[in-house]
């Protein structure tokens, strides 16, 4: 039995997909107050596209930190399995902000 | 001798589905661009739906009725293939469109169509013409051929949704909202809109009728006092 | 219970140790029966209930159809087709659905984990009680003539008291409020149950498929209900107290109501589809003769399909008018949720493709799924385009692209998981004659009725009306719809009959009918109520198990707790990731406590529907009383220290451990709640910044003095807890403390009373004071529940039931204070910054 997989590697598992729900959350009220006070639609975007890659650079460090993870984890034991879904989870979340966060850049700002 | 047979076959054939399809509240009967957009797009989904339904049933009857099949795919490239690869094949460019169709259905700024004001409430319609002196209709909406207008909806009690199946999708009028829909018609004739948000129990009766004038003649058209729907002011 | 169908010799050990360990987890005969709390009873009740509901709803679904059937049919008025639809919905999703899937958990979940029972069996007894109670409310409702009438996701304004002024839609609000509360404390006991207790060497990657699917579900209801559970409170409010939160007029949004009901919505279909394919997941490599494939793959897949479906909410609502910017997240979103499903879709075509697949009518029925769900998946994502939506939504196209996922990911799965499982229910297997005719009889008339709807739809005709004119090209249409419905009816007839004849005419088995591998076959059939007559020690992967040879073993005693011991209950407890034992939790014996409570609960829900609010106050004290009173006689009367467990372990009972069920319970129900809180926020900064008539004529003026108190008296709570838990530890009197506790959390709640009342504007006047009252009300009601903490810890110190050893009470009680701090800061904070939020609105366009 592996003692070594702390219960806290399960909040890595859902981790990648907090900070995704946390841009989801971020874009849609900056947009919703954005549009209510008229700001310049430019600088909206702007602000938009900040939201996104701020979550992206954090995400960007989660996946690295489980890709580097310390020697002698593939085990293929509890923690292995743990650290390696974390990371699928964790690259995943990434993928889903840059699709579905990302081709709002292009589109009218607040019709 | 054949050919002819065959081209008959297929000229029949087109007729019977769309006979099909048509309707006066039917989204596969356009007659308005923003209707038509829409119209392409669903055939285009319903052909890319249909094998990629075959495709999934497919595989699953030679899976089952084949013993064997498939077997030597590895189970990565499966997942990968199947779970991953397909949708990314499909996804992006069918969501690109929608995205790209739905721009072009905005009321962008830039023009400045007229505005007619359609208003709700249980269980019937009413539209006011500001640039025609304010005059008002009751259940029949009158409108320009070939040009768009900004159909501005409101609603005094619950929520309702404006639509004109024939001309374009729908959008809802919400109280304490204005919301705004440009519509446009491609030809003059007579259509016919209904609510599409439940609203208690007069919604199934709760429809219009949409008539569509020659541009040029739209103003002379509802200006006369016995024009369809006219309510004295 | 039936006994057992294996029968070892007379006077064996195994015989003995049944005999022993049957008396003790028995549930008595006759009137006995309602003090049951053993998971197998409970979630087969779950599952019959769950069954008759799913008649009614069905019936209800034809009632529709017959009136549909012709144009301007006189079958049913307006107002009777608007109940008879609502119901059909509410019934289906609400009471059968949902608690159909917590019948399958409840029942399923703790033997292919290998433990004996649930967290906390007498909650899964209470949530069975208010699930039935609720439910006869709202079929009551119907007989009586008063069902809800406004769609199943009422929406507001349609629904608020000025355009439904009867009490249907109250029935709707407390009905279907008090049912998913009951679902959501099952939610968070599946969570715990799944985390902590499973058999010993159990690690998370040795754990079963459908283990991760449950945990993930259970997950998804602990923060999808709770904004539900809030939309339906302030409704009610609203109704019945005229505080206005969705009312346009006084600066509310009916489309807060949309948001608040369909972040629960989304999420909801995915509840049901998960459980599902969990059992699909199971059942697929056992036809298949071949280990699942993508195990790995599949529990990415579903985390990720969690999440994703929390975040696409807004597709239900592409036509309210929100800028086609903020819907393009949503659009995306909502067609990529269909990774996650592809996923599961391959894993299970390799699994079959590399397996040996058998035709039986389980398979019969995964094809069944296969079709109808990969259908109504495409036209999902044919609904996540926007502009199609726009002239799909709200249309019978929609009606169809439902029907087809519900039927595909709920109906035939679930048929295929009762012709599975049901040798295991009840040691007998089908008949076979009628499964195949009934199958086909099922899968043609669902698509007949179904998939002429696409087109239906598509020629302009809307849901929810009663009646059309006949010249709008519907006619044929609805006419073959409603046969096809007919034809599925006589078909679903024929597999109840089926299922029937199974159970009284049925071959008798002794395992299981098809090599399966996973550990809920390995126990006699039917189980037992103790499930495990000793506990497995899991070596590898939990489906790759031989569950015959293990269960002759487990018979034995070789397990783990194969003995009986001072009349207890038991079961293990171990390390949520590893695996590893570390507790014996004693569980509670039947009692009618929960039956009682339930009475308590539904009789306060009563009240308020018939408006005697007073008495509905204090029906909701006596059970508040109740809920302690139950904890009086939880956990041990004395310190035991390790107790041997066999195989040479000895492991500390629950109440003496920092990791115990319990205090896992209490954080997920924080989760939870704190999503409920979470969402009252939002909601305030969403009338803020969208609704009409803001500001308000009248600015916030909040009390700064009072609030302070506030705040200060909570704070002074938290700490008094913490000096009440660590005099507890060391030995000494933590009474003191806790009276001090009790004396700020009091004047809390009086300072917090005071604010309320001093609420500008008027809560019944704006939006803006309903919201402040709402936020302040909040922080009342949780310290009010930290006295009752309190009292708890009281009682508990005076019987013995807490000591140095066991201090769980105290840790719960620090919990719970310190979360109504935090949420008081951020309430009191939010309310603080009201005016300055409304004097920003000035600087809007």
């Amino acid at each position: 039995m592996n003692g070594a997989a702390p219960p806290r590697l399960l909040v890595w598992l859902g981790a990648g997909f907090v900070v995704w729900s946390s841009a989801l959350v971020a874009l849609y009220a900056v947009h919703a107050i954005g549009c209510a006070f008229a700001w310049r639609a430019d600088l909206l975007r702007l602000g938009l596209g900040a939201v996104i890659l701020i979550h992206i650079a954090a995400l960007a460090m989660m996946w690295h930190r489980l890709a580097t993870r310390p020697v002698g984890v593939t085990d293929g034991g509890t923690r292995d399995f743990l650290v390696t879904l974390s990371l699928w989870a964790t690259i995943a979340a990434t993928a889903a902000t840059v699709l579905i966060l990302g081709p709002t850049l292009l589109l009218t700002t607040c019709l | 001798m054949d050919h002819s047979v065959l081209r008959a076959t297929v000229y029949l054939a087109t007729a019977a589905g769309l006979t099909g399809c048509t309707g006066p509240l039917s989204t596969l009967d356009p007659a308005g661009p923003a209707a038509a957009s829409i119209a392409t797009l669903w055939w285009v989904m319903l052909v890319g739906a249909a094998v990629l339904l075959a495709l999934v049933v497919g595989i699953f009857a030679l899976v089952l009725l084949r013993p064997g099949w498939g077997s030597s795919v590895s189970p990565q490239r499966w997942i990968l293939l199947g779970g991953l690869g397909l949708p990314a094949i499909v996804l992006p460019p069918l969501v690109a469109y929608g995205l790209i169709a739905g721009e072009r259905l905005l009321p962008l700024p830039g023009s400045t169509p007229p505005r007619i004001e359609v208003h709700a409430e249980r269980w019937r319609w009413t539209a006011r013409y500001p640039d025609h002196g304010g005059m008002a209709t009751e259940g029949v909406l009158h409108l320009p051929a070939g040009t768009p207008v900004d159909i501005v909806v409101t609603s005094r009690d619950v929520i309702h949704s404006f639509w004109i199946p024939r001309l374009g999708g729908k959008i809802d009028v919400v109280p304490g909202r204005v919301n705004v829909l440009r519509v446009q018609a491609d030809a003059p004739g007579h259509y016919q809109g209904q609510c599409a948000e439940f609203c208690g129990h007069g919604h199934s009766g709760m429809r219009f009728d949409v008539v569509v004038h020659p541009a040029v003649d739209f103003s002379a058209q509802i200006a006369k006092p016995d024009a369809a729907g006219k309510v004295k002011q | 219970m039936n006994a057992p169908i294996e029968q070892p010799p007379q006077g064996s050990p195994a015989l003995r140790l049944h005999r022993q360990l049957a008396a003790i987890w028995a549930t008595g005969p006759g009137w006995q029966r309602l003090a049951a709390v053993n998971h197998s009873i409970i979630g087969l009740r779950f599952m019959a209930t769950a069954f008759a509901f799913f008649a009614i709803g069905g019936v209800l679904g034809m009632l529709t159809r017959v009136q549909l059937a012709t144009p301007k049919a006189a079958f049913m008025d307006a107002e009777t087709y608007n109940q008879v639809f609502t119901m059909h919905g509410s019934i289906l999703l609400f009471l059968f659905a949902i608690p159909m899937i917590e019948g399958i958990a409840v029942y399923l979940t703790p033997k292919i984990l290998g433990a004996r029972d649930f967290a906390f069996p007498r909650l899964t007894a209470y949530g069975y009680w208010c699930y039935l109670f609720g439910g006869t409310i709202l079929t009551g409702a119907l007989i009586a003539g008063v069902a809800p009438n406004s769609g199943w996701f009422m929406y507001t304004p349609l629904s608020s008291n000025v355009y439904t002024p009867g009490i249907n839609a109250d029935v709707w609000l407390l009905g279907v409020t008090f049912v998913e509360i009951s679902a959501l404390t099952l939610a968070v006991e599946i969570v715990v149950s799944i985390l902590k207790m499973r058999a010993p060497g159990m690690s998370l990657d040795r754990m079963p498929i459908f283990g991760w699917y449950m945990l993930v579900t259970a997950l998804m209801m602990v923060v999808a209900f709770p904004p539900l559970i809030l939309a339906s409170i302030l409704l009610e409010i609203e109704r019945a107290f005229g505080l206005p939160f969705f009312d346009p007029t006084r600066g509310g949004d009916s489309l807060l109501w949309q948001h608040l009901f369909w972040l629960f919505g989304h999420p909801d279909v995915y509840i049901i589809f998960l459980p599902m394919a969990g059992l699909l997941s199971t059942m697929i490599p056992v036809l298949a003769n071949r280990t699942l494939i993508g195990y790995r793959a599949i529990v990415v897949a579903i985390i990720a399909l969690a999440f994703v479906s929390f975040g696409i909410w807004v597709h239900h609502m592409f036509t309210v008018g929100i800028p086609h910017l903020a819907l393009a997240f949503f659009s995306a979103g909502s067609a990529i949720v269909a990774v996650p499903t592809a996923v599961q879709i391959f894993a299970w075509l390799a699994t079959l493709a590399h397996g040996r697949p058998r035709w039986n009518v389980p398979m019969l029925y995964v094809f069944g799924f296969f079709f109808t769900f990969v259908f109504g998946g495409l036209t999902g994502v044919m609904l996540a385009i926007v502009p199609f939506d726009w002239q799909a939504h709200d249309t019978y196209f929609v009606v169809a692209h439902f029907h087809y996922v519900v039927g595909g990911a709920a109906a035939f799965p679930l048929l295929a998981a009762l012709y599975y499982w049901l040798p295991l229910l009840t040691g007998r297997t089908a008949v076979y004659r009628l499964s195949v005719p009934a199958f086909w009889l099922v899968f043609i008339g669902f698509n007949l009725t179904f998939f002429l709807m696409h087109l239906t739809g598509l020629l302009g005709m809307p849901r929810r009306v009663y009646t059309y004119s006949g010249h709008e090209g519907w006619t044929w249409l609805n006419l073959l719809s409603s046969v096809g419905g007919f034809i599925m009816t006589i078909g679903f007839g024929l597999v109840v009959i089926d299922l029937l004849a199974q159970l009284r005419y049925g071959r008798r088995v002794r395992r299981d009918p098809w090599r399966a591998a996973t550990l809920e076959w390995a126990m006699p059939i039917p189980p037992a109520p103790y499930a495990f007559a000793s506990i497995p020690e899991v070596e590898t992967r939990a489906d790759r198990i031989a569950p015959g040879e293990l269960a002759r073993s487990l018979a034995r005693g070789e397990g783990y707790l194969g003995f009986a011991r001072n009349g207890w209950q038991e079961t293990l407890g171990i390390h949520m990731t590893s695996g590893t034992p570390e507790q014996v939790i004693v569980l509670p014996r039947p009692t009618y406590l929960p039956f009682g409570t339930a009475l308590a609960t539904a009789a306060a829900v009563l009240a308020m529907l018939f408006q005697f609010y007073l008495l509905a106050l204090a029906m909701a004290l006596v059970t508040a009383g109740l809920f302690v009173w139950s904890g009086q006689n939880a956990g041990l009367a004395r310190d035991y220290g390790p107790l041997p467990v066999g195989r040479g372990l000895s492991l500390p009972p629950h109440t003496e451990v920092a990791g115990a069920p319990p205090w896992w319970a209490l954080i997920f129900t924080l989760v939870a709640d704190a999503t409920l809180f979470t969402s009252l926020l939002f909601g305030t900064l969403y009338l803020w910044i969208s609704a009409p008539k803001w500001p308000p004529a009248a600015a916030p003026e909040p009390d700064l003095l009072l609030t302070f108190a506030a705040l200060a008296a909570l704070a002074v709570a938290a700490v008094a807890a913490r000096g009440s838990l660590r005099a507890g530890a060391a030995g000494g009197a933590p009474q003191g403390w806790i009276g001090l506790a009790a004396v700020v959390l009091l004047a809390a709640i009086a300072a917090i009373v005071a604010l309320i009342g001093g609420v500008v504007p008027y809560p019944r006047e704006h939006a803006l004071g309903a919201t402040a009252a709402a936020l302040l009300g909040y922080v009342a009601l949780h310290a009010g529940i930290g006295l009752l903490f309190l009292l708890s810890n009281l009682l508990r110190l005076a019987s013995g039931r807490i000591s140095p050893r066991r201090t769980l009470d105290l840790r719960l009680s620090r919990l719970w204070l310190d979360y109504t701090a935090v949420t008081g800061l951020v309430a009191f904070g939010l309310v603080l910054a009201l005016p300055a939020l409304v004097a920003m609105l000035g600087a809007r366009p």
